[in-house]
């Protein structure tokens, strides 16, 4: 595959619902990039089976985060909750796609989060994400499974970020970079702006399957090389060339610790292409 | 019979003779430095301007036309130009109390100064400011504040996660809350696991559930504390960094500024204001999209409304103004006198601050003088109480009338009072000086000078020649032609007519001044470059044509006999009386005919005109001296058994005066006497109970009035107005009056009592008393005598039989 313009591009973004400020602003960003793709979006709600497990412990209860005040849960009571909360990430896909006419489709289903979406990711192009900065520290174990079982592509969203220019793209000659380098100029036509791609080694001029890749885009595109591979240099480079979405190989960010590291340094959407 | 001598023509018009004057030209006079005929007036603004103390403050009265004004300002301008320049007032914000601005006093040209100052201050802020706020330091300091109170939030949460993961236990987000689950292989408990599980264990964890509760409580109580903390100590890192910006600008203000104390205060209270409100200078850099009732609003417009509250409103610049202010206030309603505070629509609100303070006269006048006309002042609503209330406090408060009458609670703006020190003149009639003076008690305590301005000069030889040189200076200062000296007489002659004495001048200089003006206007009409006597005479003339519709239109009636008057021939109880038709700037004289009546009554003199109540108090007053003086003089001893009926013929409106009291009891005798009156003859004059005949006024245009009606019927010789004798100095006739005198075709007949009167109008003695008390057979007093003797002895016959009835 040496040209881009072969590759399939993306048609179906999965979006994991949970009406939180986080997953709404994650919708937002999805509804758009669907839109621009022209690709059809798939929520998904997971009820998930470890909280309607804790409902019917006879010792349930929660504390309201807002007042400290301790309520009673049951298994009927909970059911009810994660019905309610359904129903509002329903509505809010379906007036958020509809004001940009995405095709969209809403599924409920019950089970262990993870599973779930990864069971749903099956025929899907992209994960769309969001995260909290407070996951930063610390990936969520849901997002950290999906991550590392799913074949799609990831987009991780912290809260406030969107896909923006200048898309900026890491470059280390794996296949995965190859897809990561035509999703970045598919993003970047969208924006009509800047491609930057980092190179992982050390080069003087690009290289060649990646001014082939690129041949016809009509970007303006940037050639940088990383200080260093690790993700230290990643986080360096990103932030030196001001990006506004990274998109890089998933298997950069599979070390321990490395993803984590990365959300930390940076405010922008990253893209994570297997 | 006492003969009357008839006046000469020489005592019908005091001539003033142009031989006199020996220039060619009134262009050859100097100017009048000084003020004509005003040395009271001028003594007393001269004191009154003079004098420091509260209430001595001025009103100048006297006559519209006299000169006021001009001698006011002449006074007021050379005294203010000799005195230290007044200050300027500045309105600023009060950052403390925005509804209540403070007020500056700087040196005169120093408040432009601070504005522009200031403008440029703020200006140089709005650079400053965000520079500071984009500097690298200042991102990297608040980037460590907000990520050290992140991870103060997120250690507590981490610590207690851990804690509950040690106890096997998850940390979970419900759909409303958080709550602690019992974990197994990555899952939670299900209730068949939990009920396998031994009692102790199951203790055990709802134990470790209460205790993690009681800690996740402690700690969602600490997440606000932890976000003010963090909030305040990021405000304080934004207050070192405006400081910083600030710092040296204001510095460099202060020392500037360092001789005023409370400019410095306020440069104080500005640093202050900026160091708070430091996001309003950041706005059009980043920040929130602004908006009002939801609709948005640019950031430039919302950032300069913000610091509109830095501006200052100089209220008043003195900016080159050499010596005290000198304003005239041609308008003086309340707002003009004390100042307004303007609003603006903004989004269909009425909005104000500071900046839209206006100053009203009092405070153009500050430190110097307000001249005011008084009657404009009290038809102004509320402008009389306002000037009074701020002479009373000496200081300026501005409200608006709904604040001063507390008509509306909502106040917007209550800006610092100014202290007042000014001196006031009020400009105004006497008749507004003696009403405000009686009815008013504040006005004695703030108007304690009163500039009395005279209407005429004493007639002289020497005030003749002023009198010149005030026309060449009116002349010059007008830019009219010159006057030669004919001119020049004819306007002192009609100076002393306009003061309706032989013996006086006016001094009403817009007279004066309107008379010059129009002969100019004729003078040039004839193609001459210099003013005529002709010029100055037909000005006169033309005016008067224009002027006399009314009165020709009297005449009018009269020649064509729709008004009685006759001129000829003789009538019992009938006499021609003289009124006086007073219009705006124009009166003059006609003929009335007065009729009487006389039958047997009870002693009453009718007045049907008062009966009618067309008749005015003092009309009424002179027909009842009648009966005083008929009692007294015919029926001393015996009941006046008259009943006389007066009244003036053809007359539709209220007649008011006693001038034609005389001609009223001459009409009466010749009733009584039944001797005829000549009606070739007019009379005027009031008398009082001894029969004295008293000056009255208009004389001239009463005289003239009957003449232009003998005049137009032809003149027979006979004709001629009985005046009495205290009026010949007050005579100032028309030429052609004078000219028929001086011909002997007319007749002026000075008298000082009513006999002497009877005699002139019937030709027959009045007759005095002799030894016994009796008048002399055939005289008019004889006559009257007798006829009401028998009156009394008719009325005692009637009497009689009914006092004769009462008795059987």
């Amino acid at each position: 595959m040496s040209n881009g313009e072969n590759l399939p591009p993306i048609r179906r973004i999965l979006i994991s619902l949970d009406a939180s400020a986080s997953g709404t602003a994650a919708l937002e960003t999805a509804v758009a990039l669907a839109s621009r793709m022209e690709a059809e979006l798939l929520g998904l709600f997971v009820e998930d089976v470890n909280l309607l497990r804790f409902a019917a412990l006879p010792f349930a209860r929660e504390m309201s985060f807002f007042s400290a005040r301790i309520r009673r849960l049951d298994i009927v009571g909970m059911e009810r909750a994660l019905r309610a909360q359904a129903s509002r990430a329903e509505a809010t896909l379906i007036e958020t796609a509809g004001r940009q006419r995405v095709r969209c489709s809403f599924r409920v289903v019950r089970g262990e989060v993870t599973t779930q979406l990864l069971a749903a990711s099956q025929d899907i192009d992209l994960i769309a994400l969001g995260v909290t900065r407070r996951q930063f520290h610390r990936i969520s174990p849901t997002v950290r499974g999906i991550i590392d079982a799913t074949r799609s592509s990831v987009l991780l969203l912290p809260t406030d970020a969107r896909i923006n220019a200048p898309v900026t793209v890491v470059y280390d000659g794996s296949p995965a970079s190859i897809k990561a380098l035509s999703v970045a100029r598919q993003l970047s036509q969208m924006q009509e702006g800047i491609l930057t791609v980092l190179f992982t080694e050390k080069t003087e001029s690009p290289k060649a399957e990646v001014a082939e890749q690129l041949e016809g885009s009509g970007l303006v595109v940037r050639y940088r090389s990383l200080p260093s591979a690790d993700m230290a240099g990643v986080a360096q480079g990103a932030r030196r060339e001001a990006a506004g979405t990274l998109v890089l190989s998933t298997s950069l960010c599979l070390k321990a610790g490395a993803l984590e590291y990365l959300l930390e340094q940076l405010d922008c959407a990253v893209l994570l292409v297997r | 019979m006492a003969t009357i001598e008839r006046l000469g023509p020489e005592a019908l018009c005091a001539r003033c003779d142009p031989a006199r004057f020996t220039f060619k030209t009134t262009s050859e006079l100097d100017d009048l430095t000084g003020v004509v005929g005003q040395a009271r007036a001028t003594q007393a603004i001269e004191f009154g301007i003079g004098i420091h103390h509260d209430g001595y403050n001025l009103f100048a009265l006297g006559a519209p036309g006299a000169g006021r004004h001009k001698v006011i300002r002449q006074l007021i301008e050379r005294k203010a130009a000799a005195e230290p320049a007044s200050s300027d007032w500045c309105y600023v914000n009060d950052f403390d109390q925005p509804h209540k601005p403070r007020v500056l006093e700087l040196p005169a040209g120093t408040g432009v100064k601070l504005r522009r100052d200031i403008e440029q201050f703020i200006e140089d802020l709005r650079s400053a400011i965000p520079a500071a706020f984009e500097s690298e330091e200042y991102r990297a300091r608040r980037q460590e504040l907000e990520h050290e109170l992140k991870e103060r939030q997120e250690h507590a949460f981490e610590e207690l996660r851990q804690q509950a993961e040690s106890h096997g236990m998850a940390m979970i987000r419900t759909p409303s809350g958080m709550a602690f689950a019992p974990m197994r292989k990555g899952e939670v408990l299900s209730p068949e696991e939990f009920q396998k599980l031994p009692e102790t264990e199951q203790k055990r964890i709802e134990a470790v559930m209460t205790s993690l509760e009681e800690q996740l409580e402690r700690i969602i109580h600490q997440v606000p504390q932890m976000r003010r903390e963090g909030q305040r100590r990021i405000r304080e890192l934004e207050r070192d960094v405006t400081m910083s910006a600030v710092g040296h600008l204001i510095d460099e203000l202060k020392k500037e500024y360092a001789s005023l104390p409370k400019v410095v205060s306020y440069l104080d209270a500005v640093q202050q204001a900026v160091i708070d409100n430091a996001d309003d200078f950041r706005r059009q850099e980043d920040g929130q999209e602004i908006t009002i009732l939801g609709i948005p609003l640019s950031r430039a417009a919302a950032s300069a409304s913000a610091l509109r509250r830095f501006q200052v409103n100089v209220l008043i610049d003195r900016s080159g103004a050499g010596g005290a202010p000198v304003v005239y206030e041609d308008s003086p309603s309340y707002h003009s006198l004390v100042g307004r505070v303007e609003h603006i629509a903004q989004m269909g609100a009425l909005v104000t601050d500071f900046t839209l303070i206006k100053p009203g006269a009092l405070h153009q006048a500050n430190g110097g003088y307000l001249i005011l006309d008084a009657r404009k002042v009290l038809t102004q609503s509320y402008a009389w109480e306002g000037l009074k209330r701020a002479l009373s406090s000496r200081e300026v408060r501005i409200e608006s009338l709904g604040q001063a009458l507390s008509l509306i609670s909502t106040v917007s703006l209550e800006p610092e009072p100014i202290p007042l020190d000014v001196k006031v003149v009020l400009v105004g009639e006497r008749l507004l000086y003696y009403l405000l003076n009686y009815f008013d008690p504040d006005f004695g305590d703030l108007f304690k000078v009163a500039a009395d301005f005279e209407d005429t000069i004493t007639r002289t030889k020497e005030n003749d020649l002023l009198y010149a040189r005030l026309v060449a200076t009116i002349a010059r200062q007008e830019g009219l032609l010159p006057l030669d000296p004919a001119a020049c007489a004819r306007v002192i002659e009609h100076g002393a007519r306009m003061a309706a004495d032989a013996e006086k001048l006016t001094i009403r200089l817009r007279d004066i001044t309107d008379l010059l003006r129009e002969a100019d206007y004729w003078a040039r009409q004839g193609g001459r470059d210099v003013v005529a006597g002709e010029d100055v005479q037909r000005a006169l003339d033309a005016k008067i044509y224009r002027a006399d519709r009314l009165r020709e239109r009297l005449q009018d009636e009269i020649h064509r006999g729709t008004l009685l008057i006759n001129s000829q021939g003789e009538r019992v109880g009938q006499v021609n009386g003289l009124s006086v038709v007073a219009l705006d700037n124009f009166a003059f004289g006609h003929p009335s005919r007065i009729t009487a009546r006389v039958r047997l009554g009870k002693g009453e003199v009718l007045d049907i005109q008062r009966e009618v109540e067309l008749g005015g108090p003092l009309h009424s007053k002179g027909v009842l001296i009648l009966s005083g003086f008929l009692g007294a003089r015919y029926a001393y001893d015996r009941p006046l058994s008259l009943s006389a009926s007066l009244v003036f013929e053809q007359t539709y409106g209220e007649v008011e005066g006693d001038s034609a009291s005389s001609a009223e009891l001459y009409a009466l005798l010749s009733a009584l006497a039944e001797a005829p009156i000549k009606q070739s003859l007019a009379v005027t004059g009031s008398v009082n109970q001894h029969g004295e005949i008293q000056a009255i006024g208009g004389v001239n245009e009463k005289i003239e009035g009957f003449f232009d009606v003998c005049h137009h019927r032809g003149l027979t010789g006979d004709q001629g107005v009985l005046i009495p004798a205290a009026n010949v100095k007050h005579l100032m006739l028309r030429r052609n009056v004078v000219e028929a005198v001086a011909e002997g075709k007319f007749h002026i007949y000075p008298v000082s009592t009513v006999d002497q009167g009877i005699e002139l109008l019937t030709g027959v003695p009045a007759g005095e008393r002799d030894a016994n008390g009796m008048f002399p057979d055939g005289t008019i007093n004889q006559r009257v005598e007798v006829r009401l003797l028998i009156m009394a002895e008719q009325a005692r016959a009637y009497a009689t039989p009914l006092e004769a009835e009462k008795e059987t």
